[in-house]
């Protein structure tokens, strides 16, 4: 029966389906199994201490506000719900319920005097969501029944996991080396599977101009990065940026992911720099000014450059160049819209 | 002269029909009903989306790929976890798991397990493919047993040149075929000791090839990169030589048909590189403005297979009040058009029609000069390229 229940579960995990729909299957799926009277299925925010509700059944709007905000954080975090441990109910507690807040002023009132609820983690020990299920009996849960959600807690973190498309997404990535999940406000958290790197630290240039890209609205963007120095001393790496596709994590922005430089065309690092003005729409004026030298320095990077890349005018370079994926972006770059 | 025998030997199987099938035993007619079927379908579920408690035997699932998790090689991770679990199913002592590729008539290994050598050996050799059609394995046909070989096996040059010098006695093989039908691979079990794999392990087999094909067929991962990167309303797997495969849970388009220039521009873009690339295609049968987005994904893994690129068609989204002109202008500018009396011939307008779009372009894309301008249409993907027709 917990088999037959894992495996449905599975599938809804599995699915194709978008975030929202497979986490509202998983409660009626759940439902089936281990009864509740309500339920309260949360995305865990891993750069605040906050909730973000994904599902819910029998729970009235005043509940679900309630629930979101962060009183209810405050209070799985004082219980200690949000660790890696079998489901608690609010009577195992050493205390009454009424002496948490969210039981006090939002739970009980409502009619709700018994729960089981349940940290969700991923493989890997993160924190992907909580489940919350509701009773409005007195009666604590049974031992089989809480078993039951033990046995099934697993299977429920993959089918709510807002990383699972992200890490799909940056599949397009070949070779990729290393990897971070970027999250409002610039913060960082590692890429399941993936190496981290000092380029993709909380607080780097490369996560600020990632950070910029998704801002800007673009959903995929790409471009080199000198590594050991502006002049690029050990090379350059390619940067990819995804926007997250999954708008239920708000906090969520999108990732990040470093892999080799296949061709750079023969272009040496100076030209790359002045390359990446040019596709920012620079003048020679203004690539010699950022880059301080002569004018005349720069038509002559610029006529190699044309050379290189095989290109008859400044426009097809600039193209051919963002096609290739021949971008470094100039932090201090003037010129850049 | 092997392959005339073969020739002979497997007529039948070349005209389509597979090899008469046993009878069942009474003793295995419960692998084929439903419980039974789950069961195995457990065992060897390798999901993508992740169900980490479907393992059934209580053994830690900890070994299993995170599906969350971004693996350098999911396919070739789930083939080896494929063979894993097929080991505590049927005996066997080398195993082979390979995806096919039609397009170049070749087969590779995603995983083997044992004294795999041979063959690895043999499906090196340029003739490997065309024994393997003659034996009928290219179809969807029951499993094969080695015994099954209407033919001396040492007239079978799979066997006669590699198996039987490496001590192979016995084996069951079979065509990796799709829910959907799609042909993407072959899974051989190989044992020394002749009785083995037995009609038993047959039907074990035939039970999960189904599954193993899902789980090995990589349309299923570029759909889900697919879903992640663009919100579509339809698209297809494009191959390297041009076919075009249903991309899963997308619907296909007439624009996006085998042949369509649509689908050209996409592979030409792709191939002068990058990663994904995005333009704007007029929607057929739609009067005035009305356009679609096309977004291609390069998912090429030409090691393994002839799987090319994913094409998605989807809404257009805000394309800043450019007009049809000003975007196939755009589309010029990005292929090095510069020159306003050049862009003014090859759209059949005049130049100060071509200036005043130039206008709105630099306007709408906030830029000052056309370098700028064709780089911001290039990654905004706002344009249609002069390789798409009207529609």
């Amino acid at each position: 029966m917990s088999a037959a229940a894992s495996l449905e579960l599975a599938e809804i995990a599995g699915s194709a389906a978008p975030l929202p729909s497979r986490a509202r299957d998983t409660l009626e799926t759940l439902r089936r199994h281990v009864p509740f009277d309500a339920a309260w299925l949360a995305l865990a925010d891993p750069v605040g201490s906050s909730y973000t509700p994904v599902a819910s059944t029998d729970l009235d709007p005043g509940t679900l506000g309630y629930l979101s905000g962060p009183t209810t954080a405050h209070d799985i975090e004082v219980t200690g719900t949000d660790r890696s441990r079998p489901p608690l109910s609010v009577s195992d507690l050493p205390y009454p319920a009424a002496n948490l807040r969210t039981w006090a002023e939002c739970l009980l009132p409502a009619g709700i005097h018994e729960n089981l609820s349940v940290a969700l983690f991923d493989g890997g020990g993160r924190h992907v969501g909580f489940l919350a299920l509701f009773y409005g009996g007195t009666e604590p849960p049974s031992t089989v029944v809480r078993r039951r959600l033990h046995r099934l807690t697993r299977v429920l973190a993959p089918g709510i996991d807002p990383l699972r498309s992200l890490a799909a997404a940056s599949r397009v990535v070949r070779g990729a080396t290393a990897g971070t999940v970027l999250y409002r406000y610039g913060a960082t958290r590692p890429l399941p599977g993936m190496d981290g790197d000092a380029l993709l630290a909380q607080g780097s240039p490369v996560i600020a101009l990632a950070h910029s890209y998704i801002d800007d609205g673009q959903v995929f963007a790409s471009f080199l990065w000198p590594r050991g120095g502006r002049h690029a001393p050990d090379g350059h790496v390619r940067v990819t940026v995804l926007a997250s596709p999954e708008k239920t994590a708000a906090s969520l922005l999108g990732t990040v992911v470093l892999s080799p430089v296949t061709d750079l065309r023969g272009l040496t690092p100076r030209e790359l720099e002045v390359l990446g003005l040019l596709i920012d729409g620079c003048s020679n004026q203004q690539i010699a000014r950022a880059l301080v030298v002569a004018p005349r320095t720069v038509a002559a990077h610029l006529e190699h450059i044309l050379v290189k890349l095989d290109a008859h005018s400044r426009t097809l370079a600039a193209v051919r160049a963002e096609r290739e994926g021949l971008y470094v972006p100039l932090p201090s770059s003037a010129c850049r819209g | 002269m092997v392959a005339e025998t073969l020739g002979r030997c497997c007529d039948g199987h070349r005209r389509g029909r597979c090899p008469p099938a046993r009878p069942a035993e009474p003793s295995c007619a419960k692998l084929t009903d439903a419980g039974a079927r789950v069961t195995l379908t457990a065992v060897l579920a390798v999901q993508r989306g992740g169900g980490r408690a479907v393992r059934m035997d209580g053994e830690d699932p900890g070994r299993r790929p995170d599906p969350v998790a971004v693996s350098r090689d999911a396919v070739a991770e789930r083939a080896a976890e494929v063979l894993h679990r097929l080991g505590r199913i049927v005996p066997f002592d080398a195993g082979w798991v390979a995806l096919r590729d039609p397009e170049r008539q070749r087969h590779v290994a995603l995983a083997t397990t044992g004294p795999a050598g041979p063959l690895r050996d043999y499906f090196g050799r340029p003739e490997a493919d065309d024994e393997v059609d003659s034996l009928g394995l290219n179809r969807r046909c029951p499993p094969m047993l080695a015994s099954d070989i209407p033919i001396p096996l040492r007239e079978v040059r799979a066997w006669s040149d590699h198996l039987l010098p490496a001590g192979f006695r016995g084996g069951v093989a079979a065509g990796l075929f799709t829910s959907s039908g799609r042909h993407v691979g072959f899974l051989s079990l190989l044992t020394a000791d002749a009785p083995q794999p037995r009609e038993a392990d047959r039907r074990v087999v035939a039970t999960v090839t189904t599954v193993i094909a899902d789980e090995l067929d990589r349309t299923g991962d570029i759909a889900e990169t697919a879903r992640a990167v663009e919100k579509a309303d339809a698209g297809v797997v494009l191959t390297r030589g041009g076919d075009v495969l249903p991309l899963p849970g997308l619907p296909d388009h007439r624009l996006l048909a085998p042949g369509s220039p649509i689908l050209a521009v996409a592979a030409d873009e792709l191939a002068v590189g990058g990663a994904c690339i995005g333009f704007l295609a007029p929607a057929p049968g739609a009067a005035g403005d009305r356009l679609v987005r096309v977004t291609a994904l390069d998912v090429a893994r030409p090691e393994l297979d002839h799987l090319a690129a994913a094409v998605l068609l989807g809404p257009p989204g805000d394309s800043h009040g450019l007009t049809v002109l000003d975007l196939r202008i755009l589309g010029l500018l990005v292929e090095g058009v510069i020159d306003i009396p050049a862009l003014g011939r090859r759209l059949r307008v005049g130049t100060d029609a071509v200036a005043r779009s130039l206008g709105r372009s630099l306007a709408a894309l906030q830029t000052s000069d056309l370098t700028a301008t064709a780089v911001r249409a290039l990654r905004g993907g706002l344009r249609i390229p002069p390789g798409v027709p009207p529609a």
